[in-house]
């Protein structure tokens, strides 16, 4: 997947525009955890919506080069539809697609999100974890090259945001897929990433820093992790200060 | 739910009034061809039960029916216009005329077209509570949060899908809002009819003012009342039952 010269703008009042993006190139490698870090309002959601798809780019010599067949997206809410139990809405996608479900797969991801219990609750009877697991299930069942998550664990608390990040990191050992993570978090983005990608807070938003990391810790208490996660902080800290 | 005491207090209460009524009228401070003494009214549902219950009957089924048809036919309304921007430019001015224009004043014109007969109260009926109805499908339809409907952008759901998966569902619980108000309305409309046509209670209304029986009027206000009161609690209860799973929400 490649971004070949951005040009964005939102439009804020009539004849006024904010420049979000411009000429920006950004390539996805495949198979790999990508993260996107950012400020507020640094446009990495809307990075992350274009690639996906949901928002067009029409500005003039911008495009999107994409080879992908089947591809998801997590939201940062579950939006989970509320009269749909757990197993139907994660086949949602097959339903639409008029797919076929694959039996064994359904039951590997469902082994690892630890979902089988709540196969058959309704959203208002799952805790915000449980909702997450399902959304992510929802994405996976269509068995996607790429998957684009967007803050999907920012509202959740802290032993459940560190499960899910765990069983992400299975999942995608497991299934191989390429994966563009946009987080807010420092911790997150060095314990998921294969690469890390951190925008500027400057208008248009230009990428500060983009990197393959080593992953050379195994578990969030190396001093490795924690001198990583360090770097990056202090990278993005002195990015914000540069483009004040 | 209420407490056993706060029915106990809402008891006292009708009953007080009740007999204050009765004692008025028995001593003659108010004339009973004014206010019928209660017990009057009581003894004229027992001696007269044929004459109400056919009447009741009458309006029930023209009330039941006129709801029906007219549930159907703007929900399905409800759907063309949410789908349809011209559609909704051309049919909701004349659903709003229909709304805002008393059906006391279109009834005569219904005479002229359909005559004297059940199709007159019907259409009375179906005119009164189509509209809510009506508002409460587009309305719900078009309710959805922008998250569910990227999703199902996202999975590229076709329109059909859409409706189906997505809006039509959550649209349930307005559409049911909107029904319940409906199901009080049929009854007056179709007794705004029957006041012309000459059937069920709104005729026996009509006939007992002639004949100053204001005790068959009462007992009329109270079948009608009560009539309001079964088709609304019947229409949520037997929609509750349909779609239960579509009205719990977080």
């Amino acid at each position: 997947m490649e971004l070949k010269n951005l040009n964005f703008s939102f439009s804020v009042s009539p004849g006024a525009a904010k420049k979000i993006f411009k000429n920006l190139s950004l390539q996805i490698f495949p198979g790999q955890i990508t993260t996107l870090l950012g400020p507020s309002g640094s446009g990495k959601s809307t990075l992350l919506r274009i690639f996906g798809g949901l928002q067009k780019v029409s500005e003039e010599g911008s495009s999107l080069v994409k080879s992908v067949s089947t591809e998801s997206f997590v939201f940062q809410e579950a939006t989970l539809l509320g009269w749909r139990t757990g197993y139907t809405n994660i086949m949602l996608p097959i339903k639409l697609a008029h797919q076929a479900v694959d039996g064994k797969y359904f039951e590997k991801i469902a082994q690892i999100l630890k979902i089988k219990d709540i196969l058959d609750s309704y959203p208002h009877q799952m805790s915000g974890g449980q909702k997450m697991r399902v959304s992510i299930a929802r994405a996976l069942i269509t068995k996607p090259q790429v998957i684009f998550m967007d803050e999907p664990f920012s509202a959740l608390d802290e032993p459940t945001r560190l499960d899910l990040q765990d069983e992400l990191l299975q999942i995608q050992a497991d299934l191989k897929m390429t994966i563009v993570f946009v987080t807010h978090s420092f911790y997150e983005a060095v314990y998921l990433a294969d690469r890390i990608i951190i925008l500027s807070n400057s208008q248009p938003a230009t990428v500060i820093y983009d990197q393959v990391q080593n992953k050379d810790f195994r578990s969030r208490f190396e001093s490795n992790y924690q001198n990583k996660v360090k770097e990056i902080s202090e990278i993005f800290a002195k990015g914000l200060s540069r483009e004040k | 739910m209420k407490s056993r005491s706060d029915r106990l207090v809402i008891f006292i209460i009708y009953f007080g009034f009740f007999a204050a009524i009765e004692f008025l009228v028995t001593k003659d401070i108010v004339s009973s061809a004014i206010l019928p003494k209660p017990s009057e009214i009581l003894k004229l549902f027992w001696l007269d039960r044929s004459v109400l219950t056919t009447a009741f009957l009458q309006t029930a089924f023209s009330s039941v029916v006129a709801f029906i048809l007219a549930a159907f036919l703007a929900f399905a309304l409800g759907i063309l216009i949410h789908l349809s921007d011209l559609l909704k430019k051309t049919a909701m001015p004349v659903a709003l005329f229909l709304q805002t224009v008393p059906i006391i004043a279109i009834a005569p014109l219904l005479v002229i077209y359909f005559g004297f007969g059940w199709v007159t109260t019907l259409i009375a009926g179906i005119i009164v509570c189509f509209f809510p109805v009506l508002i409460s499908t587009t309305t719900g339809l078009a309710n959805t949060k922008s998250t569910e409907d990227e999703l199902l952008q996202f999975l590229k759901a076709s329109r059909l899908q859409k409706l189906i998966f997505l809006q039509i569902p959550n649209a349930l619980p307005n559409i049911l809002a909107g029904l319940k108000t409906s199901a009080g309305l049929a009854v007056i409309g179709v007794v705004s009819g029957e006041f012309l046509v000459g059937s069920g209670l709104g005729a026996l209304i009509e006939s007992s003012r002639l004949q100053q029986r204001v005790d068959f009027v009462f007992a009329s206000l109270i079948l009608l009342a009560l009539l309001g009161l079964i088709l609304m609690k019947s229409t949520e209860i037997i929609f509750t039952w349909l779609f239960k799973k579509y009205l719990i929400r977080k």
